[in-house]
Order: C-alpha cells, then sequence, then structure tokens
C-alpha cells in the first residue's frame, strides 16, 4: 500500500512513465491542453513544489506580490511539462527541436578544442536533451553528472532510460561523490567534456557558500575543484526554451579556474563570483524557466 | 534533418501537419527571401509550427468544451456547466486516447499518436455532424469544425497537384543541411 501510494507522489515513477506514454499515444496538437492541464494540476495539489518555486521567485523579483508569484509559479509548472516532453520525445522518437546558438564563438571554442573541459550548466530548459544533441552533434566524448531521484523506482526506470543515451554520451549518477571526483578528474584528462549542474546542492555534496540574489546560498564546490585540479576550463551554457519545439543555447565565456595564490579557497571564490553573476543574469531573464522546486536560499536548519 | 543558417526555412511545408497549413507555408516560402541568421538550426518535422500545433489544440478544446456544455446544461445551471465541461473535456480527451491505445495493444511499443489523432478528428467530424442538425447555437461551433475539414480535404488535393512544385522547393534547402 505505501509503495502503491509511493508512485503517485511528485516524484514518483508514475508520473515519469505517464509522459512517456502521453509522447507515444497522445496526438501532438494535444500537447498544450495536456501541458496547461497537467501543469495547472500540479500547481494546486504539489505543496511543497509550489512554495519552493514561490519562495525563490520572491528572491528573484523582490518587488512582487504572493499572488502575482502564483501565476508565475504556473508559468514555471507550464514551462516544466513542456521541457520534460520534449526531452522524452527526442529519448523515444530522436524528435529535435529548433536551436538557436547565443555566444556562438564559445561554442565552437568549446567543441573545437584539444583536451577536456567543464560544462556548467542550471536547471533550466531541456539541459538533458542539450547534453544528448551537443554529445551527438559535436562527436566529442561526454560524461553528465546528474543527482539520483529520491525515489527508488523513480531513480530505477531513469537509470534504464539512460541506457539508451548516444554512444558519446555516459550518464553517471552521483551516488559516491568521493569515487565519482577521481573518475571525472580522469575524464577530464583523458579530454572528455564533463557536464554539471551548478545551481543547487544536493545532499552530501561539497558546497560553496555564496550569494543568490542578495540571499545566502550554497552551490556545488565540485566542478571547481575539478576544474582548478586537471586545469581545463569552465564553460557556463544555458539551455532555455524559447517556445513550443525551440531553444536557445546560451555559451557564455571560459571561466578559467587558477591557482594564483597560496589561498585556494580565495582563488575558487573568484571564479564561484564570475558562475553566480552568469547564473543571476540568466536567471533574471528567463525566471520562468528555472525549475529549483526547493527554495535556494540556505536555511540555518540546512546549514 | 535539420537545416542550418536559414530563418526563411521555418516555412518550409514539410515543417507543418495539415494540408492547408502545408499549403499556407508553400505560398509564404516562394514569396520569401533567402534569409541568413548564423546559429540558427531548424528541424524538419510535420509536428514543428508551433502556431499550427497551438491553433488545432485551441480549436479542438474549445468546440469539444462547446459541445460538452451543451450537453450538461441541460442537467445543472450554465455556469457549473462551464465549470466542469472546461476540466472534464480535457480529462475526456485523454480518457479517449487510453481507450483507443488499448485497442492498438498489439503495437505498444511503438508510437501510434497517428492513429489516435484520426480517431479524435472522427469523432470531432461525428459531433460536427450532429450539431449543424441542432437548433442549439453549437450549429455554429460544429459548421465552423466541417468547414475546416472540407477547406483542408481541398488542400489536400491542391498539395498532391503540386507534388512536383513542393519537392523543388524542398530540394532548394539541400544544401543548407
Amino acid at each position: 500500500m505505501k509503495s502503491l501510494r509511493r508512485r503517485f507522489v511528485a516524484n514518483g515513477v508514475l508520473w515519469r512513465q505517464g509522459v512517456q506514454w502521453a509522447v507515444l499515444n497522445m496526438p501532438v496538437w494535444t500537447e498544450p491542453i495536456m501541458a496547461a492541464f497537467w501543469s495547472l494540476l500540479f500547481l494546486v495539489v504539489w505543496g511543497p513544489g509550489r512554495g519552493g518555486v514561490m519562495q525563490n521567485l520572491a528572491a528573484i523579483k523582490p518587488q512582487s506580490t504572493t499572488a502575482g508569484n502564483f501565476f508565475r509559479a504556473w508559468r514555471v509548472f507550464y514551462n516544466f511539462a513542456w521541457t520534460f516532453a520534449d526531452t522524452v520525445r527526442f529519448r523515444e522518437l530522436r524528435v529535435i527541436p529548433d536551436w538557436q546558438f547565443r555566444g556562438i564563438e564559445h561554442y565552437e571554442h568549446l567543441s573545437t578544442r584539444d583536451g577536456g573541459a567543464i560544462i556548467l550548466t542550471a536547471h533550466m530548459g531541456s539541459y538533458d536533451l542539450g547534453a544528448h544533441l551537443f554529445s551527438e552533434k559535436s562527436g566529442r566524448a561526454m560524461v553528465m553528472i546528474r543527482a539520483p531521484e529520491v525515489d527508488p523506482e523513480t531513480d530505477q526506470f531513469e537509470k534504464q532510460q539512460h541506457h539508451r543515451a548516444s554512444a558519446s554520451l555516459s550518464i553517471n549518477f552521483n551516488t559516491d561523490p568521493g569515487g565519482l571526483a577521481l573518475d571525472l578528474l580522469h575524464a577530464v584528462q583523458e579530454g572528455r567534456l564533463v557536464a554539471i549542474q551548478g545551481d543547487r546542492v544536493t545532499p552530501g555534496i561539497a558546497s560553496i557558500d555564496t550569494t543568490l540574489f542578495g540571499r545566502p546560498a550554497r552551490i556545488p564546490a565540485g566542478p571547481f575543484a575539478l576544474a582548478m585540479a586537471a586545469r581545463v576550463p569552465i564553460f557556463p551554457l544555458f539551455i532555455i526554451r524559447a517556445g513550443r519545439r525551440r531553444y536557445e543555447l546560451k555559451a557564455c565565456p571560459p571561466i578559467v579556474v587558477e591557482r594564483s595564490s597560496r589561498n585556494r579557497d580565495a582563488d575558487i571564490q573568484l571564479a564561484v563570483a564570475t558562475w553566480v553573476a552568469q547564473l543571476e543574469e540568466v536567471i533574471q531573464d528567463h525566471w520562468h524557466q528555472w525549475f529549483a522546486f526547493e527554495p535556494f536560499e540556505k536555511s540555518e536548519q540546512a546549514a | 534533418m535539420m537545416i542550418r543558417n536559414r530563418a526563411d526555412a521555418r516555412w518550409l511545408p514539410t515543417r507543418f501537419n495539415t494540408a492547408l497549413a502545408r499549403l499556407i507555408a508553400f505560398t509564404v516560402c516562394r514569396a520569401r527571401q533567402p534569409r541568413h541568421q548564423p546559429g540558427l538550426v531548424l528541424a524538419i518535422d510535420r509536428n514543428q509550427s508551433a502556431t499550427e500545433n497551438y491553433f488545432v489544440a485551441i480549436w479542438f478544446y474549445l468546440s469539444s468544451v462547446a459541445y460538452f456544455f451543451s450537453g450538461l446544461e441541460r442537467l445543472m445551471p450554465r455556469w457549473s456547466a462551464l465549470l466542469v465541461a472546461l476540466p472534464a473535456t480535457a480529462l475526456t480527451i485523454q480518457f479517449l486516447t487510453h481507450l483507443f491505445s488499448f485497442g492498438t495493444h498489439a503495437w505498444r511499443q511503438q508510437s501510434h499518436a497517428r492513429l489516435n489523432s484520426v480517431a479524435l478528428m472522427l469523432i470531432m467530424i461525428f459531433l460536427s455532424f450532429s450539431a449543424i442538425t441542432t437548433t442549439h447555437w453549437t450549429r455554429f461551433v460544429g459548421g465552423m469544425a466541417l468547414l475546416l475539414f472540407a477547406m483542408n480535404a481541398i488542400a489536400a488535393v491542391a498539395v498532391r497537384m503540386l507534388g512536383s512544385r513542393f519537392a523543388a522547393l524542398e530540394r532548394s534547402f539541400e544544401a543548407e543541411v
């Protein structure tokens, strides 16, 4: 009974299977109806997710009202429904959306440069789809790091899906941070690209204290420590949904994490400040694309 | 297939699903000058047009809500009939798709979204025919739906007749693939 109930919670496996079924069976023109209906239902029923998004929106838009943020939260849920469906559609049917590259010179630098690099991204747009496409189109070997799902059945389901990834893309679930750090160091030194999300910290992962939109926050320390150890640049890359089956890939100038003093933390903080500034700018312009369903603000309890 | 750096490829007929939309796209695409847009990658897929997709979705949903509403208003006050019809229509569309998919269980591992789309459209044709025989205001909704179906059927004939010109237009973009 408990297992059955678990399937119905927001991060339960039922919804993942539901989207997979819908992509294979629902006529394409029903997508707007279904995305609007289900995102509204989730907004109303999933209190913690709604609360997390609204709390983040209050920090991003300090002048906003609670009522206004409720509707903004729906826009976040609605966008999430579309990007999730686009990712599943690509996985199941290999349907590719339209792309517009911004900062194409940085993107080309990344795809043509010799040696490894770190791609730092955020929970925006379809980062999953972006990684699949990038590795397929550029032909470069890529390792994508994902946080494991909280629900064991969902985790199992996601792992099964990722077995179908393209040959040049491997997906690692961040279950053993110590072991993973060494694997990633080897991967980067072998010339592979490592894609990591740098906007959220999951439990058990080393973090760096910073401020995001003037509020105390934490971001993962791993990408910066890895860049310093492997002496490779970090390429901030954001995948933004610009419309139905239309995405923008925004590549920013690379961040170099160099050891310039005895104080390692100070050197890392410089890189972190650059990343946070870019992250804030992108989120400010595309708040409806930031799929952070938990409050980013560091609470005393979490600390 | 993907086309790079050509903004005018948005109007390629193969990016549209219905015959009517393809015919409109063909006319627009021929009238447009080539427009270079660096960094743009356009996918060639018959369901790629957002305008067409939203138009069909809104038209189908609102027509279905109207039919639902007309049935419910005999049983309850108008405002509550509308409140019930709005979510019930979305759920019914999904339920019907489940029902059709159950019928096509043999192909479960494949996508049969197109088959389900045809089945839903056939139901819409049937409901629209039923609506135009009544004196209720939904006869206009039914009339509009049948007009759209008729126009699409005529466009399908035109698209078939212009087949070689469509192919020539597609070929002119092949260099950008």
